[in-house]
């Protein structure tokens, strides 16, 4: 009888051990969990972080570039540029991330830019509503306003 | 001359006419100009004579010509076909069925799954009951066909990147048609019998650059052998394919060519464009001198044929020229593939040297020969195969030069036939 009672208390000790196991490897499990999401979600803050200034350093060689080589349609200086749609990936192989921008405060002056991602090289401008004009000697802009696409709160 | 660089741009724009994209710079249209100070490496502008745009099927397509003098000088017309958009269900349909099936037409993916139920094939090899449209390549046929019907005179060439290139280098093909193109599969298997001749006929014809690492512009082997397989010392990394296989990893010099690093990886990829060259030169010339022959009746039959003549000479004087050059380049190659051979072999003596120092010459060489390392097969056999490519070069270029000697004397003879009228053309008696 003795013997039996000794078994049960036994057999209860086992499945109480086994319960707090499971329960360790549940918290454990749960701790991983959380701690690669917390990781990851700091990880993907930072990546946008560098994102968003790879983007911001872009666009601002983008505004210099145009200011400096470009004439506004009634042949004045350019002297703003505001980025007033996010910056896309092309959803093909070119590896072109493209960026677009109005100027001197007309909304209806678009213009789209093609930069080689890797490279960050600049290497296309366009518009579908304007003609682009050039100016005869390029000139840098001295006070060029840049409002970017993040911080334009026109956007 | 349209560089290589400008076929990069071309291929990389026509990504940009899918009509329904909004982020993209523009779209470009018909009778649009594109301008080198607005596209950093054009060499010049040029004009949109026609864009596409098919909704039914997926494919972009666009032609251009450079502007001379404020004009379309439509004498030389660039097709460019788009690749694969990923947004587009489509392209990717079309790279699944015609890429890797092989198949012309697009069969909408809904009807896919009842495959099985039908039985009547009609004479494409398609279940009677399947509806299906008309594939990229097949639209894109047609659009070469209304180009080539608009500007009968032309001389088209096409390019993409991806699947625009599969599509240009299908088009080339099968309408003889000089392609230069990035990353494209290989559409081997969907060519005639006819292309596939043709192929054999004309080497130097197409270009299709490739990425040693790029997995996915690599499939289809290189039945066409338009491939120039590039070791772009990118890193080997999988996670990377995509990025291998990116139109923008192409570099260009100051004249627009594709560079292609000068390393030992890169040999056989600068043999094989020297080659080409050489043999579109050949090419070139063998056109002119067809021209010449089928212009027969004389210099007195058509005064544009004497000017013809006059710019013939120089079209042969240039080919000559870039032809030559053609040739030395290589020699050069090979020269110095030779060079090297023997090189690497005193190098491997020299290091085997550095470990066995206790070991005679004698040993040395029957250790490297236990490996199955010899200087026969290290310096001897390449060198034999590198002096059978340099007689080849040489014997093409007696045949060129002959070409040439037999092509002048045919211009001399025509104008010898009829001095008085070329001497009226001449002192602008006829012409205007």
């Amino acid at each position: 009888m003795a013997e039996e009672g000794t078994k049960l208390s036994y057999k209860r000790e086992r499945i109480s051990d086994m319960r707090k196991k499971r329960l360790y490897v549940i918290i454990g499990f749960l701790l991983v969990v959380t701690i690669i999401g917390v990781g990851g979600k700091m990880y993907m803050d930072k990546q946008n972080r560098n994102d968003i200034n790879i983007d911001k350093k872009v666009e601002q060689k983008i505004a210099k570039e145009f200011a400096t080589n470009y004439i506004a349609p009634n042949d004045k200086e350019i002297s703003e540029i505001a980025f007033y749609k996010e910056p896309v990936d092309q959803k093909d192989f070119s590896g072109n991330r493209n960026y677009f921008f109005y100027f001197n405060g007309n909304k209806q002056w678009t213009v789209g830019v093609s930069v080689e991602k890797e490279t960050g090289e600049i290497w296309a401008f366009g518009s579908d509503v304007i003609q682009l004009s050039h100016k005869e000697k390029p000139k840098e802009v001295k006070n060029l306003t840049i409002k970017h696409w993040r911080d334009n709160s026109d956007n | 001359m349209i560089t290589n660089e400008d076929y990069k741009i071309f291929s990389d724009i026509s990504y940009w006419i899918e009509s329904n994209r909004n982020h993209v710079p523009f779209i470009p249209n018909q009778d649009d100009v594109l301008h080198s100070k607005d596209l950093k490496g054009l060499s010049k502008n040029y004009k949109v004579l026609k864009t596409e745009d098919n909704t039914t099927n997926g494919m972009q397509a666009m032609a251009v010509a450079p502007v001379k003098n404020g004009k379309a000088d439509t004498s030389e017309i660039v097709i460019a076909y788009a690749g694969t958009n990923f947004d587009d269900e489509l392209d990717l349909m079309t790279d699944a069925q015609t890429v890797v099936l092989g198949n012309k037409v697009l069969i909408p993916e809904s009807q896919q799954l009842d495959l099985t139920k039908h039985n009547q094939l009609d004479e494409l090899g398609i279940p009677k009951s399947i509806e299906y449209v008309d594939g990229q390549v097949m639209t894109a046929q047609m659009f070469f066909e209304e180009i080539k019907t608009n500007y009968p005179k032309a001389t088209i060439t096409t390019t993409g990147h991806s699947l625009g290139e599969y599509i240009a280098l299908y088009i080339s093909a099968e309408n003889g048609l000089k392609n230069v193109g990035f990353n494209g599969p290989d559409p081997y298997n969907i060519l005639s019998p006819k292309a596939k001749e043709w192929i054999k006929e004309n080497p130097g014809m197409l270009y299709n650059y490739r990425n040693e690492e790029d997995k996915i512009g690599n499939y289809g082997g290189n039945g066409t052998r338009a491939e120039i397989l590039v070791n772009m010392d990118m890193g080997g990394h999988i996670k990377d394919t995509l990025e291998f296989h990116g139109l923008g990893t192409w570099e260009f010099d100051e004249e627009g060519k594709l560079v292609i690093k000068d390393t030992l990886e890169n040999r056989e990829a600068r043999q094989t464009r020297a080659e080409k060259k050489m043999y579109l030169k050949m090419n070139e010339l063998s056109i002119l001198s067809k021209r010449l022959k089928a212009s027969g009746g004389g210099l007195s039959s058509n005064e544009e044929i004497f000017l013809d003549n006059t710019q013939a000479l120089l079209a042969v004087d240039y080919i000559s020229k870039s032809m030559k050059i053609g040739i030395e380049t290589v020699v050069n190659i090979y020269l110095d593939a030779i060079a090297e051979a023997e090189e690497t072999w005193k190098e491997g003596i020299r290091l085997a040297q550095s470990i066995g120092t206790e070991l005679s010459y004698d040993e040395i060489l029957n250790a490297l020969q236990a490996g199955g390392v010899t200087k026969h097969s290290v310096v001897f056999e390449p060198a034999a195969y590198y002096r059978e490519k340099i007689s080849e070069a040489l014997e093409i270029g007696g045949n060129f030069d002959h070409l040439v000697f037999e092509i002048k004397e045919s211009i001399r003879e025509l104008e010898e036939t009829d001095r008085e009228l070329a001497n009226q053309i001449e002192q602008g008696s006829i012409i205007g």
